[in-house]
C-alpha cells in the first residue's frame, strides 16, 4: 500500500532538519531551495509543513502542458526535468502548495526517497511519519 | 594556497557604505586553517585592519557578520552567526552570537561573512540576492520596530525566503546596548545594533540559492545521526532544555543561592518560584520551537496577559528572567514576558537593560537619584510598571531613558555621588545571571572575558554541579580551556548548549573518557568531516588559543590591561548576605591570585599583555612585533 509523508504538526519545532535531510539525499550537499519538503513559518510559534499528499487524481499532473509530471505506480509524482519549463502551472494547481520551482527553474516534489523518506528518518522530534492514507483517516475517527 | 577545504562559501563580502563600494574577498586554505571561521576570521580581519583608537560610532569602525564552516549543514545546533567590531559599551573588541537562519542563507548566497565599514549618507539596508548586492534606501523603514522591519523588507523585495537582520529604535537612537534582531532571536550583547545605527544601516537582507558542501558526506551524515542520538540521551539537551528551555535555571540557581537579586544586593529571590521555568512551562507555554538545524529544541514561545492584554514572546530566556525579574525585584511573570517582547521589538539587550534599570532603582532607593531625575516613575525594586516605561524611554532616549541607554559604567560616572559602587558590570558590560561570588570560577571567567560581563567567553555550566563551585583551585586552567572551546565554537559557529555533549572544553571528553568513544573527539571530527582539514585535537586547541590571544592582542592595543580584568566593587567587597551561599565573595585577593596563575598559564605578562614569544608560538608573527611596542 502506498504511504505518504504526514506531518504531526504539534511536534514540529521548525528546525528544518527535514529540508536538510531531503537535500542531503537528493543533492548529496545542502541546498534548501531544492528540498521537497518545506517548513513555512506562519507567525510567532506557528508553522506549517508542506509535502506531497500523492493525490489519486493529481492536479499538478493534470495541469502540466509539457508532460513533465507523471504519477508513478509508487504513488508519488515523478518530474521529467528535461520537459519542465518552470511555468508554475503545477504550483498554481496544487491545493496544498506542495510542489514548487527550485532555483534552476525546475519543479520539485516529494518522491519519498524511493520509499524510504529521509525527512521522516532524520526528524529529531518525530514530527513526521510515513503512513498509509487510512492510518491518517482512522486516527480522525473518534 | 587557494581554498580547497569544504564547508566554506569561499568569499567574504566587503562593503564600504560611505563610498557605496562592494567587493569580494577570497579566502584561502592558510587563512581557514589558522582561523577556522566566524570568530577567528573576524578577529584576524580586525587585528589587521582596525585602528585601535577608532570611535565605535565612527564610520571607520568595522562591523562584521560572520558564519563558520558548519552553518548550513545538518551538524547539530549550528544556527548561529557572530557579529563583531569595537563595542560602544565596552570600548574594546567584542562580539555577539545569535541564532538566525540568515547564517545558513548567507552561505547559500555564496558568502562566509560580511565586513561593513563607512557610513551611508541616509538610512539604508543591504540586500544580498546571491551574488547581487545592493545598498537600498530605508527611508520608509527607519523608525519601525525590528519585526515590522523584517516584514516590510520581505515585502519590498518580493521574496518570502529572504532572511533579514534588523535594528529597531534602540539601534537607531544609539542605545549602547542595542541589539540586532533576526527572526525572533537577538545578537543582544555589546551594542552592535547601535553600531549599525551609527552607520545608518537599518538591516541586512539575504537570499541564497547555492549549496554548502562537506568534505566527507557519507561519514558526516552518519556522524550527525550518532550525535543527534547523544543529544537526545543527554538529560540536559534531551529533556530539560526541550521541556523548559533555559528558564529551568531559575530554580537551580536560586536553590544554590546564586541568583542575582535586587542589583546583586542578594542572591536569593523570594519570588523565584513565580518566575520559574516550571511555572512558565506549566502556565505560559504557547508553543515549542527550535533554531535552525537543532535537535535540542530549547526555544519556547510564552503567552502572558499583562493588565488584560495578551502578549506573545519567543522567550524570556533565563537571562531575562534574571535581568528583568530578580535583578529588579520583579516576580510578575506576565510583565517579564511583555518586557522580553518589548526589548526584541525595540532592539535592546534584555540583560543590560534590566541591570541598568536595577542600578537606577538602587540609586533611587539610596536617594542618589531624585524623583525629578527619574521622571517621577517611583523607580523602586519590584515596580514592574516603571521598568516597562523605562524600556520605551531607553529605546527613544527619552528622559531617564537617555541616562539608562548609556549602561551602568557611564551612568555611574554621570551620576557620581558614589553611585559607582552599585554598578554591576565588567569592562562596561552588565553581567548576566551567573554569580561571580557563588560560582568561584566565574570570578575569573568574567574578569578575563574578552567582552567583559559575559557568560559566553568563559562558561558557568560546569559549576552548576560538575565541578566544585566553592573553590578557586584549578579554575585558572579550567577558565582558559573553556575559553578555547568557546573561541572554536564561535568560529564554527556552534550553539553553546552543545558543550553538554561535545565537552565543556575541547579536551574534556578525552580527559574524562566519555562514552561512547566517538564523543571524545567530537570537536575535531566535526571540523574534519566538514572541511577535510584533518586536524588533530592538539591543533584545534591551538586554534582556540590563537583566536583568544588575538582577541586579547586587539584589546591590549585598545588599552586593555590587568586593571580592566576586575569585577564590580560590590562583588569583590560584599559577601553574599544570606541563603545557601551565604558568605561567599569574589575578593580582590582571590581574584589577583587567580589572575597571576591565569596570565602565567597563558604566557601573558603580569600586566595581562600576551608576550611576543607566545604570539610567535601561535604563528602570529606580525602581532608579536607590534606587541613589543606596548607598555
Amino acid at each position: 500500500m502506498n504511504r505518504i509523508v504526514n506531518p504531526i504538526i504539534e511536534r514540529c519545532t521548525g528546525c528544518r532538519v527535514c529540508e536538510l535531510a531531503c537535500s542531503e539525499y537528493h543533492n548529496n550537499k545542502y541546498n534548501l531551495k531544492d528540498s521537497r519538503i518545506r517548513v513555512v513559518d506562519k507567525k510567532m510559534g506557528k508553522r506549517v509543513i508542506v509535502t506531497c499528499r500523492q493525490c489519486v487524481i493529481p492536479m499538478c499532473v493534470k495541469s502540466c502542458k509539457f508532460e513533465a509530471l507523471e504519477k508513478t505506480g509508487g504513488g508519488y509524482i515523478r518530474v521529467f526535468e528535461e520537459n519542465c519549463v518552470g511555468c508554475m502551472a503545477c504550483v498554481e494547481a496544487c491545493p496544498f502548495g506542495a510542489i514548487w520551482i527550485n532555483s534552476e527553474g525546475i519543479a520539485v516534489v516529494c518522491d519519498t526517497c524511493d520509499g524510504n523518506p529521509r525527512c521522516v528518518e532524520k526528524c529529531p522530534f518525530n514530527a513526521l511519519e510515513f503512513v498509509t492514507r487510512n492510518t491518517i483517516a482512522q486516527r480522525r475517527v473518534r | 594556497m587557494e581554498l580547497t577545504y569544504k564547508g566554506y562559501a569561499g568569499k567574504i563580502l566587503r562593503i564600504n557604505l560611505s563610498r557605496g563600494k562592494i567587493t569580494d574577498q577570497e579566502i584561502d586554505n592558510e587563512f581557514a586553517r589558522l582561523f577556522l571561521g566566524g570568530n577567528g576570521f573576524g578577529i584576524k580581519i580586525l587585528a589587521d585592519e582596525l585602528d585601535p583608537d577608532v570611535d565605535p560610532y565612527s564610520p571607520e569602525n568595522k562591523l562584521i557578520f560572520m558564519t563558520g564552516p558548519l552553518n548550513g549543514t545538518r551538524a547539530p545546533a549550528t544556527p548561529k552567526y557572530i557579529v563583531q567590531g569595537k563595542s560602544p559599551l565596552t570600548g574594546f573588541y567584542a562580539d555577539s552570537v545569535s541564532s538566525g537562519e540568515i547564517s545558513a542563507e548567507l552561505k547559500f548566497a555564496g558568502y562566509d561573512g560580511i565586513v561593513i565599514e563607512g557610513k551611508a549618507s541616509r538610512p539604508s539596508y543591504i540586500y544580498i540576492d546571491n551574488g547581487d548586492v545592493e545598498i537600498r534606501d530605508a527611508g520608509d523603514i527607519w523608525g519601525r520596530d525590528t519585526f515590522e522591519t523584517q516584514e516590510m523588507i520581505k515585502e519590498e523585495v518580493g521574496d518570502a525566503d529572504v532572511q533579514v537582520a534588523a535594528i529597531g529604535p534602540g539601534g537607531e537612537n544609539l542605545v549602547r546596548y542595542a541589539s540586532v534582531i533576526q527572526g525572533y532571536r537577538a545578537a543582544g550583547r555589546c551594542g552592535f545594533g547601535a553600531v549599525m545605527g551609527s552607520k545608518n544601516l537599518k538591516a541586512i537582507a539575504v537570499r541564497g540559492d547555492d549549496s554548502v558542501e562537506v568534505a566527507m558526506p557519507e561519514e558526516f551524515y552518519e556522524w550527525v545521526d550518532t550525535m543527534v542520538a547523544e543529544f537526545k540521551k543527554n538529560p540536559g539537551t534531551g529533556k530539560v532544555l526541550f521541556e523548559m528551555g533555559t528558564p529551568a535555571i531559575v530554580n537551580v540557581a536560586n536553590g544554590l543561592g546564586v541568583f542575582g537579586t535586587r542589583n546583586w544586593k542578594e542572591e536569593e529571590f523570594e519570588g523565584a518560584e513565580d518566575i520559574s521555568g516550571e511555572r512558565l512551562a506549566k502556565e505560559k507555554l504557547y508553543s515549542r520551537g527550535s533554531c535552525f538545524s537543532c535537535p535540542i529544541g530549547c526555544v519556547k514561545v510564552f503567552k502572558g496577559v499583562y493588565k488584560g492584554k495578551a502578549v506573545l514572546s519567543e522567550g524570556p530566556e533565563y537571562e531575562t528572567l534574571y535581568s528583568l525579574g530578580s535583578c529588579i525585584g520583579n516576580n510578575n511573570l506576565d510583565s517579564i514576558i511583555l518586557m522580553d517582547r518589548l526589548c526584541d521589538e525595540l532592539g535592546i539587550d534584555t540583560v543590560s537593560a534590566g541591570v541598568s534599570i536595577a542600578f537606577a532603582m538602587e540609586c533611587f532607593e539610596e536617594g542618589i537619584l531624585k524623583d525629578d531625575e527619574v521622571d517621577n516613575l517611583k523607580l523602586q525594586f519590584g515596580n514592574e510598571e516603571a521598568a516597562i516605561e523605562c524600556l520605551r524611554k531607553i529605546a527613544y532616549r527619552d528622559g531617564i531613558g537617555d541616562l539608562l541607554a548609556e549602561g551602568t559604567a557611564r551612568m555611574a560616572r554621570k551620576i557620581g555621588k558614589g553611585a559607582e559602587k552599585f554598578a554591576i558590570n565588567v569592562k562596561g558590560l552588565e553581567i548576566p545571571g551567573h554569580s561571580p561570588r557563588g560560582l568561584q570560577g566565574m570570578m575569573l571567567g568574567y574578569a578575563t572575558s574578552t567582552r567583559g560581563g559575559s557568560h559566553h567567553d568563559s562558561r558557568p555550566t560546569t559549576e552548576y554541579g560538575v565541578v566544585d563551585r566553592t573553590t578557586t583551585d584549578g579554575k585558572a586552567h579550567l577558565t582558559m580551556s573553556i575559553q578555547h572551546m568557546t573561541a572554536v565554537g564561535d568560529s564554527l559557529v556552534l550553539c553553546r548548549f552543545t558543550e553538554r555533549v561535545y565537552g565543556f572544553t575541547l579536551e574534556w571528553n578525552m580527559e574524562h573518557d566519555a562514552q561512547p568513544e566517538v564523543l571524545r573527539t567530537a570537536y575535531v571530527d566535526m571540523v574534519n568531516l566538514v572541511t577535510g582539514m584533518n586536524l588533530s585535537l592538539k591543533e584545534l586547541v591551538k586554534i582556540g588559543e590563537r583566536i583568544y590571544n588575538l582577541e586579547r592582542y586587539v584589546n591590549t592595543r585598545m588599552g586593555m590591561r590587568r586593571s580592566h580584568d576586575t569585577l564590580p566593587r560590590r562583588i569583590m567587597e560584599e559577601p553574599i548576605p544570606d541563603g545557601p551561599s551565604k558568605g561567599m565573595v569574589a575578593s580582590k585577593e582571590k581574584l589577583n591570585k587567580l589572575l597571576d596563575e591565569y596570565y602565567s598559564l597563558r604566557g601573558w605578562d603580569e600586566n595581562g599583555i600576551p608576550t611576543p614569544e607566545k604570539l610567535k608560538e601561535l604563528g602570529l608573527i606580525k602581532e608579536a612585533e607590534v606587541v613589543k611596542t606596548l607598555e
